[in-house]
């Protein structure tokens, strides 16, 4: 098992496993996805109070619910980095980042675009609003803390620490709306619980889900692939693998 | 269905602006983070194709005594 995972993290064996699996994630990616904004546009009920502004929820949801994700994920592969200084893991870590902080950004937009026509304000100094700020802020600090260092060895360990200390902030993220006054409502969707709304309603919700975070892994998966071989330019395989194709 | 006509879907009740930038808005989020690492990885590997022909070149050429390690 741990010989097995070794030989998966040499760069090389990673490349080409992603290299196969990476079409099937895609045509998922973009059937989920697909499916999940047409029905929310169209077909999905609008809300009785919200009206159709409702339908920015499709989005919105599940770029918070993956801006989140991506900062944990961001977060296991610091870990894994600081603990077993597996090179793949570095580099997960790093092409985490800017996907991280678009789908973040994402978030904070939509949020900001539902909130005019429903609370009357683009904006609001609130718990939830302010913490996902923060996390945007995290993942811009995670990319520049990597460019501003030229070392590459201390500058995967500082930004694997600074991602790692971020992580404080996303408990308080999923509380923030249960533990201080705020405009924004308490999740309606969980995992152990049935959803409180009717089933128009979430099921195009968890397609959206479900595409968002194939999405993730398939724009992830092509950043670590180009940093793999920005990295291993230099290698027999990468030579290799140019001449036959 | 939940619209009777185009022009209604498209209105979507007067938040048809809000609702329509918001989706915009994830099109070129997607989009962008999909692209982005495809055109780094094609300019790598043209980068890497022109310097190994470079080098084919310079060890083919007659009396030259440059090695290139391969």
């Amino acid at each position: 098992m741990w010989n097995w995972f070794h030989r998966l993290s040499a760069p090389k064996s990673f490349f080409e496993l992603s290299g196969k699996l990476l079409p099937w994630f895609g045509i998922l990616a973009v059937l989920a996805l697909v499916v999940g904004a047409v029905w929310g546009l169209a077909f999905a009920p609008p809300d009785y109070q919200q009206g159709n502004s409702a339908r920015i929820m499709y989005v919105h949801v599940p770029a918070s619910i993956l801006a989140q994700s991506s900062y944990m994920m961001m977060a296991s592969a610091a870990l894994v980095f600081l603990v077993w200084r597996i090179k793949l893991a570095d580099i997960a870590l790093q092409c985490a980042a800017p996907i991280g902080a678009s789908i973040t950004l994402l978030a904070l937009l939509t949020g900001a675009i539902w909130g005019k026509p429903t609370w009357g304000t683009w904006w609001v100094w609130d718990a939830r609003l302010t913490s996902t700020l923060i996390l945007f802020f995290l993942f811009v600090g995670v990319i520049a803390l990597r460019s501003a260092m030229d070392n590459r060895d201390s500058a995967g360990r500082a930004t694997a620490v600074l991602a790692l200390v971020g992580v404080v902030n996303l408990p308080i993220i999923k509380y923030s709306v249960d533990w201080w006054f705020t405009l924004h409502q308490s999740a309606s969707f969980s995992l152990t619980e049935k959803p409180t709304m009717p089933a128009e309603m979430w099921l195009p919700l968890l397609i959206m889900v479900i595409g968002f975070y194939l999405f993730f892994f398939v724009a992830w998966m092509l950043r670590i692939r180009t940093e793999i071989l920005h990295r291993e330019i230099r290698t027999q395989w990468v030579r290799e693998r140019l001449l036959s194709q | 269905m939940s619209f009777s006509s185009f022009s209604e879907f498209i209105q979507m009740g007067e938040h048809g602006l809000f609702v329509w930038s918001c989706y915009g808005l994830t099109l070129v989020v997607l989009v962008m983070n999909i692209l982005r690492p495809l055109q780094l990885q094609r300019r790598l590997i043209q980068e890497k194709r022109r310097a190994m022909a470079q080098e084919d070149a310079l060890s083919q050429a007659p009396g030259s005594n440059q090695q290139v390690d391969k």
